[in-house]
């Protein structure tokens, strides 16, 4: 049974080296910091962005996954992403990470597979770059922040993305950056501890009452952070959905969608993964570390193993069968 | 608080008290009506007559219809949803968007209002006090004058006092008196953060305000007001919102990260300093929520009379699985009564 981590992220060098050429003539400014990691700063962008030799070189990252009991990892970029770019430049940049992980996985095909990165910004260049990327070797899903450029997920200019990712086959896997209400969130990290599962909140919301998952039924979405706030706030949607007018056009409560969507267990707290089996099933949730970030786990499949009241057929969803089918391998 | 309960017993004999349940004084909106405009707002009657408050630019407006005006409709209403007692809030617009001394004047009617109202129907309404919190010298001698009133039991604070989190040191001194007085703090989302990103699909209720709870919760915790005021309780509405599902992620950050490195206790240790309301229309999360914090944590609310409210909180503790008879009683009433030091 080989166990996947879908959530682990990774900056390849020939990326780096591409925003070291030519960041600065598209609004951000190359550095490097005093233990000589390369980061990018980037205008508008408040988190400044540090790729550590642990995040860039396979080799530290196998050995990582061998001591983490990880077999597969689905790679993908984080902040800062590619939307803040200038289109052409964003396209340059996801070309040069789709072509990295396709790369990575051929050197490793049983350990590694990539996920695409668009131009989003630009969503004909991502159209074009999709198609594309999908044929590369190990490109199993799509990587997508939560919002584009501050443009929530269910803008009509991204449902031809949309529409090529169901018909390819392939899952989008969210990821925030740069969440909202960063005014409130300037202290103790709140950024990152609130905002972030709060942006998966906002998308979710905004796939489900913004039609995105009507329109394109056979789509799947991964959330990470365990689906962030989402799961917990169902209720509170379904209540909307039965009483407000802005979501008279809702076919279904909310919680019909629950399961549309595949959820890591990067949550911190094993009870909670044990609530969200409860509420969306054992085959929705798929084990996610957050590589190679302080606020990940070291060891994503030991956490699993404290997850309280697991079945064996619960644990191997978990690890192996609930990925393979999301990733259709 | 004395006297017999009135109707609205549910079995096992527990009195319901719902924590969550908004009110506007005919005063206080006369009061607007004579000033709101000469600070900047506007009162005007939408085509049922009913007052509506509003902020240039700022959503959303408040309606302030008779179901949340007149103490006898309101009573009625508390009969046919067999609620024992409410403990009557303010909600949005609240008085921090006044200048400060009228801001003082809109708190002081509030706080009249609610004691006036309590001491005509002593065992069906407590009051929760109002504070202008924008000018805090200002809110410490209010708090002063109203916890000596009648059924005035807690402090209504919004989740933010207009963009400073709660852990803001200006407001220490309101927590200080509050402590002191063994009054609860009752937090409320008010005009919650994320602009543009909530405009649409309602999202500035439905995501907008639970966030907000989150916010408040985590400021409190690691900003340092729970360890500073030890005595304090703070309850949270909307079933604590996002806080309790934030929970592993937030001891995950004490563990690892410098902005939390003065923390001298895990978030989750903090987790029972807070009671949590039932209004998350979702009776399994509440089934979670109580392995998560304790059944006597739990509060009924119904956050009366929005249409986001619950509108059968008693069907709806009901509805929560594997509850026992103790627990239920505790949820609908008992611990309410603890938080709000009512006698019985």
């Amino acid at each position: 049974m080989p166990i996947f981590d879908l959530h682990a992220h990774w900056f390849p060098q020939p990326w780096i080296d591409l925003l070291e050429r030519e960041a600065h003539m598209n609004g951000a400014r190359f550095t490097r910091n005093s233990k000589g990691h390369p980061t990018i700063d980037i205008d508008g962008v408040p988190l400044k962005s540090v790729f550590r030799p642990d995040m860039v070189e396979p080799g530290i990252m196998l050995a990582n996954m061998n001591a983490a009991k990880v077999d597969v990892r689905a790679m993908s970029l984080t902040n800062p992403m590619v939307y803040w770019a200038p289109p052409a430049f964003g396209l340059k940049l996801s070309q040069a990470y789709n072509d990295a992980c396709a790369a990575l996985h051929a050197g490793h095909p049983d350990r590694f597979i990539g996920t695409i990165m668009l131009p989003l910004q630009a969503p004909d260049l991502a159209v074009q770059e999709l198609e594309r990327a999908a044929k590369l070797p190990g490109m199993r899903a799509v990587y997508m922040a939560m919002h584009v450029g501050g443009k929530n997920v269910d803008d009509h200019a991204l449902w031809p993305v949309y529409a090529r990712c169901e018909a390819l086959g392939l899952p989008i896997m969210m990821h925030p950056v740069n969440p909202l209400g960063i005014e409130r969130m300037r202290q103790f990290h709140l950024r990152n501890l609130c905002g972030n599962p709060y942006e998966a909140g906002i998308a979710a919301a905004s796939l489900i009452f913004g039609g995105v998952l009507d329109a394109f039924p056979r789509l799947d979405f991964m959330l990470p952070h365990a689906g962030g706030t989402f799961p917990w706030l169902i209720g509170r949607f379904d209540r909307g959905v039965a009483v407000r007018k802005e979501l008279s056009h809702m076919k279904q409560p909310a919680s019909a969608y629950l399961r549309r969507f595949y959820y890591d267990t990067v949550s911190h707290e094993p009870r909670l993964i044990r609530f969200l089996i409860d509420l969306v099933g054992a085959d929705r949730v798929v084990v996610g570390s957050d590589y190679n970030f302080d606020m990940g786990y070291d060891r994503p499949v030991d956490f699993v193993d404290r997850v309280p009241g697991l079945s064996e057929r619960e644990r191997k969803l978990i690890l192996s069968d609930n990925a393979a089918r999301l990733l259709r391998l | 608080m004395s006297g017999a309960a009135p109707a609205g017993e549910p079995p096992g004999g527990a009195v319901v008290i719902d924590t969550h349940a908004h009110w506007y004084p005919k005063e206080f909106i006369a009061l607007l009506e004579r000033k709101a405009a000469q600070h900047g707002a506007r009162m005007e009657r939408n085509a049922r007559g009913v007052p509506v408050f509003s902020l240039p630019g700022v959503e959303p407006k408040s309606a302030m219809p008779p179901l949340m005006v007149e103490p006898e409709l309101i009573v009625t209403e508390m009969e046919r949803r067999g609620i024992a007692t409410f403990v009557l809030s303010l909600t949005n617009p609240m008085v921090y968007w006044a200048p400060p001394a009228f801001g003082l004047e809109l708190a002081q009617t509030w706080n009249d209002a609610s004691t006036a109202v309590h001491q005509a129907h002593p065992a069906r309404f407590i009051g929760t006090l109002q504070l202008p919190m924008q000018a805090p010298e200002l809110a410490v001698e209010e708090l002063e004058r109203a916890a000596k009133l009648p059924g005035m039991r807690a402090v209504y604070l919004a989740t933010h006092i207009n963009g400073r989190n709660l852990d803001d040191e200006a407001f220490w001194p309101v927590y200080e008196r509050c402590e002191a007085l063994g009054l609860p703090v009752f937090l409320h989302p008010l005009y919650p953060c994320g602009g543009e990103r909530i405009a649409t699909h309602f999202m500035r209720n439905l995501c907008g305000n639970p966030y907000e709870n989150g916010l408040a919760a985590a400021s409190l915790v690691f900003g340092g007001v729970m360890d500073a005021f030890p005595r304090l309780t703070v309850m949270l509405p909307q079933a604590g919102g996002t806080f309790p599902w934030l929970i592993g992620r937030f001891d995950r950050g004490v563990a690892v990260r410098k902005e939390l490195a003065h923390m001298k206790r895990p978030a989750s240790a903090y987790l029972r300093r807070f009671y949590y309301d039932t209004v998350s229309h979702h009776p399994r999360i509440m089934r979670f929520l109580i392995e998560m914090v304790g059944a006597d944590r739990i509060v009924l609310g119904s956050d009366y009379n929005q249409d986001m409210s619950c509108e059968r909180p008693v069907d709806f503790v009901g509805e929560m699985p594997d509850l026992s008879d103790a627990e239920r009683g505790m949820i609908l009433g008992g611990n309410a009564r603890r938080l709000l030091g009512l006698s019985g």
